[in-house]
């Protein structure tokens, strides 16, 4: 039986499969017989999860991630690979811990983590079957192709429940013209054709609707 | 020519020379909102929305693959033609709707779109996808009245 870990035994790489749980059952083992390193381990997991929320809350909305992993794994080897340029190895691991906390920095780690993992990738390729994201981090996208449904499925897990109380009002719409400037967008009844929406803003905060009826 | 005649000239020949450019609609999609349930009763709504017989039982027997209730109540609809570089707003209902941007033509005849699923002020998912002809896009969204609000976007 091997020695448990120590923390000079927690290397980068083994901190990059730890988050990702690619470890084997071995070397769990010898995490489990150290509480020193797993206490360590649980600090750095909270950590990504952590710089995944932050990252979540500052990207802005046209812009997706490369895919759904971004916020895990992707995120400390990029931010690490990226940032820690130049830094002396020894002080990398503390310097990049300072980073992370700090908003200013996660902003920049944001936009250079953009420009660096989206190659100008954004908007191009064709989908597999469809890429989802949900930019809440307690919700999670799974996006699948049903055989059986011959559908494309994006199930959502996570969201908060609409309250009971609450009536979700539904029409028939019928095709919506191009918005007009000024006037917004209307949106027509499918049968008599009466306006019963308008879409009358749109920004950060999503479209602003009035109901006409 | 005064000054206000010709920004009233100028705005409408902008403004018609950017419909004919939009013209020419890349795919026409139809968007439905249903109410997955177990019970049989649908949700009161002030009017009823229906669609074509046929396809609704499709749709029905389609989403019971994936969604694992016993019904699914139609509660909106809307058809919407998708612009080549222009953003379209699919709204059977304003608290679920849909934002499609066009991403051009897909292989096997549809069309690749980014979707954005909105509730309220808040975007629920954002995905790359491509609508097929014959295979809609099921999204299964937020839980309401022990049931689930679910949409689907679809070539028409």
């Amino acid at each position: 039986m091997k020695a448990p870990l120590t923390s000079d035994d927690v290397s980068e790489e083994f901190l990059t499969r730890w988050i990702d749980g690619q470890v084997s059952e071995e070397e769990a083992e010898r995490v489990g017989r150290s509480p020193e390193v797993a206490a360590l381990l649980a600090r750095e997991v909270d950590l990504a999860r952590g710089v995944g929320g932050l990252l979540r809350e500052h990207m802005p909305t046209a812009l997706e991630p490369p895919g759904p992993e971004f916020f895990t794994r992707r995120v400390l080897e990029e931010i690490r690979g990226e940032v820690s340029l130049g830094v002396a190895r020894g002080a990398r691991r503390r310097w990049w811990k300072m980073a992370w906390v700090a908003p200013m920095a996660s902003a920049a780690a944001v936009a250079l983590l953009f420009l660096a993992a989206s190659g100008g990738r954004l908007g191009g390729g064709e989908p597999r079957v469809a890429r989802a994201y949900a930019p809440d981090p307690k919700v999670l996208a799974h996006a699948f192709y049903s055989e059986a449904a011959e559908a494309t499925v994006i199930d959502l897990e996570g969201l908060e429940p609409v309250p009971d109380g609450r009536e979700i009002r539904a029409y028939a719409v019928a095709e919506a013209g191009p918005a007009v400037p000024g006037r917004g967008q209307l949106f027509h009844a499918a049968n008599g054709g009466r306006a019963v929406l308008a879409l009358v803003g749109e920004g950060a905060e999503g479209p602003r609707w009035r109901a006409l009826e | 020519m005064n000054r206000q005649s010709f920004l009233v000239l100028a705005g409408s020949l902008l403004g018609v020379g950017r419909l004919l450019g939009q013209a020419a609609a890349e795919a026409q999609v139809e968007g439905y909102l249903f109410f997955a349930s177990n019970e049989a009763a649908a949700p009161a709504q002030e009017e009823a929305v229906t669609a074509e017989a046929a396809l609704l039982r499709s749709l029905e027997g389609r989403l019971g693959k994936v969604f694992p209730f016993g019904h699914f109540h139609l509660i909106g609809r809307h058809a919407q033609k998708v612009f080549k570089e222009y953003e379209s707003w699919v709204v059977p209902s304003k608290d679920l709707c849909l934002k499609l941007d066009s991403r051009g033509p897909a292989e096997g005849g549809g069309v690749k779109v980014h979707l954005q699923l909105w509730q309220d002020t808040k975007v629920l998912v954002k995905s790359d996808a491509a609508l097929l002809p014959g295979q809609p896009i099921f999204l299964g969204g937020p839980s309401w009245r022990r049931g689930r609000l679910i949409f689907v976007v679809m070539l028409k």
